[in-house]
């Protein structure tokens, strides 16, 4: 049936199809590794650290995880300031972004370039005068040290500022004419359009804020505001912790992120497309 | 009209009001601060005491020591050992760290983003399952690095770890079918991939480009599918082979691409922190302490904030100077139109 350059062909293809299913395995074997561990009692684990499952399924990992370590605290915490973040940046890089898309004023694309260009100054630089800052206001160990800085955003202004360029201007002149005042364009002609950029900084904007470490590690100090990835840090550097409930806890901070990667994986590509930011 | 132009002027700056307060308070003050910090003795609880550039002759100064010079080449040393001998930083610490840092970054260029660019040559193909494959190289991107780092501080046990145990068994089943029969059986190699210092940094190299390919893979895959189709056409009509396509059309089209994979990861790369944190707290014998880790450690756990400081000064201009050689190289390699 075949001709010879079919089955070259069809050989090619089982190829490639080994070698990417070999590589993916690779890249998620670490999380199957986890998710198989934190089922597992310790004896079952340094039994054999390769089987994928124990005598039976054991939750109690995840019983002790949000009782005993009281992640789900933790869970709580990062869940607030992670949705204040988004939110906050969501409405700075909206307002910010349409004012450098449509209104003009003096100092526009100076003002722009110099915002623009702090995405290069790194974290570190500014991390010491930043605690300073944080005792000044009186927030350290206090939520609100994790979200207000965090709320403005150069890169999400210029992702915001790129998509309203794209909108004919035809659509905000009819609003315009009938009166219109500019916060009422932006939230009645703008937001319902920028569904697709509104979700692109979602997704980044949160999995950044829920897996940041070292600003948590310098402003919070005690466990009852600990973030999840403190939290982790923590059972880790306590010498009693067995496996099992160290990745129980990797589980339950890792999933949610797979998660909403999973569901807005569209977004998240096409917003790393546009502004080369990561989560 | 001119009233017109000054209130569409006031409504601008107003809708970016909370842009510039947040940019002035978060970003200039600190920004300024740091600066200033970064000359001064700080301990945080006391008024910062000014002290020039001292901060900066710490980290990066040396002294010399021609007694030690002397001494090593009588015993008939090589000039290059003697040299070492008789520079003697201020501060070795820093220096280590230096390079534990700039290895690691070259590192994670060397395993990340040659790979990254293959996988997304390979999925830029139309056959079916290649969104499946691309989320599966780029979950570990969005994943936790504290988390992931717990995971493979499992993985990389030197005692009944994953890889250790995989190793293990691979030797094990050679010995008993081929290696002992003919009288060389192999012994169990046990490598202490986390706990001895020629490995230490090399694991986590692995673990970030574990963490990274992703992110590399989809940044090519979105050039890759910007390349118009009907220059493939035109050099597939030519009788260009597969691998000349790559060569002579892709790679030259992808050189921007490349490049700005090149500079964000060198930038993120210079600032890690969690790896080493997490799983070795930068040992053993300080062999993946980095640079940021440094200044955390004279930062927050020993209130010396104005050295902090001067380590974050020196990190931004590493940061810089190797961003501008890098746009200076480009202009070599890189493709305009």
């Amino acid at each position: 049936m075949f001709t010879r350059v079919h089955r070259g062909e069809a050989r090619g293809k089982i190829l490639f199809y080994v070698f990417l299913t070999v590589v993916g395995l690779v890249f998620v074997y670490p999380f199957i590794f986890m998710v198989a561990t934190s089922l597992k009692d310790s004896p079952e684990v340094f039994q054999n650290i390769l089987s994928l499952f124990g005598a039976r399924l054991r939750t109690e990992n995840y019983a002790t995880v949000l009782g005993t370590v009281n992640m789900g605290r933790y869970m709580v915490n990062t869940a607030i300031v992670s949705l204040g973040v988004v939110a906050g940046q969501i409405t700075t890089s909206l307002l910010g972004g349409y004012a450098f898309a449509r209104i003009r004023f003096p100092g526009r694309e100076l003002l722009f370039n110099l915002y623009l260009g702090t995405v290069m100054i790194p974290f570190t630089v500014i991390m010491i005068p930043m605690y300073k800052l944080m005792i000044t206001f009186g927030w350290v160990d206090k939520l609100q040290s994790l979200i207000i800085p965090w709320i403005f955003t150069a890169s999400g202004t210029f992702l915001m500022r790129q998509f309203m360029k794209s909108i004919p201007k035809e659509l905000e002149e009819a609003a315009y004419l009938d009166g219109a005042n500019r916060l009422t364009i932006l939230w009645k002609v703008f937001v319902p359009l920028a569904g697709p950029a509104i979700a692109a900084q979602f997704t980044i904007s949160f999995l950044y804020a829920w897996n940041s470490f070292i600003w948590p590690l310098v402003a919070i100090n005690s466990k009852a505001n600990y973030v999840v990835t403190q939290g982790l840090a923590d059972i880790q550097g306590g010498y009693h912790a067995s496996p099992p409930v160290v990745l129980a806890g990797a589980t339950l901070v890792i999933i949610p992120t797979v998660l909403v990667f999973l569901a807005a994986q569209r977004y998240f590509v096409e917003g790393i497309a546009t502004t080369g930011i990561k989560g | 009209m001119a009233k017109n132009r000054m209130r569409e002027a006031i409504e601008g700056y107003l809708f970016l009001l909370p842009n510039l307060l947040g940019f002035l308070v978060f970003m200039a003050v600190p920004l300024a601060l740091s600066l200033y910090y970064s000359f001064t003795d700080y301990n945080l609880f006391t008024p910062p005491q000014f002290i020039g550039l001292a901060n900066y002759a710490k980290a990066l100064g040396f002294s010399f020591d021609a007694e030690a010079y002397r001494g090593v080449m009588a015993e008939g040393g090589t000039w290059f050992a003697a040299i070492a001998a008789w520079l003697k930083p201020t501060d070795p610490t820093f220096w280590v760290a230096l390079r534990n840092t700039l290895v690691y970054a070259l590192g994670v260029l060397a395993f990340s983003v040659a790979p990254a660019f293959l996988l997304a040559w390979m999925l830029n193909s139309r056959m079916r399952g290649m969104t499946l494959y691309r989320a599966l190289i780029y979950i570990p991107v969005v994943a936790s690095i504290v988390g992931s780092a717990l995971v493979w501080f499992w993985i990389f046990q030197r005692e009944s770890g994953v890889i250790n145990t995989l190793i293990s068994a691979v030797v094990s089943t050679a010995n008993r079918m081929v290696l002992a029969p003919i009288g060389h059986p192999l012994s169990d190699p046990l490598i202490g991939w986390l706990v001895t210092p020629q490995y230490a940094l090399l694991s986590l190299i692995l673990m970030t480009s574990w963490a990274t390919i992703g992110y590399d893979m989809v940044v090519f895959l979105a050039a890759l599918q910007g390349i118009p189709s009907h220059l493939y056409e035109a050099a597939i009509v030519d009788g260009a082979g597969r691998s000349s396509i790559l060569f002579r059309i892709v790679v030259p089209l992808m050189t921007p691409t490349i490049f700005f994979i090149l500079v964000t990861n060198t930038i993120t790369s210079l600032q890690i922190f969690s790896e080493p944190y997490i799983m070795t707290q930068g040992g053993p014998a300080n062999s993946t302490l980095t640079i940021v880790y440094y200044l955390y450690q004279k930062g927050f756990q020993r209130f010396q904030m104005g050295y902090g400081a001067s380590l974050a000064w020196i990190v931004f201009a590493l940061i810089f100077l190797v961003t501008l050689a890098q746009f200076r190289l480009s202009g070599r390699w890189v493709y305009e139109e």
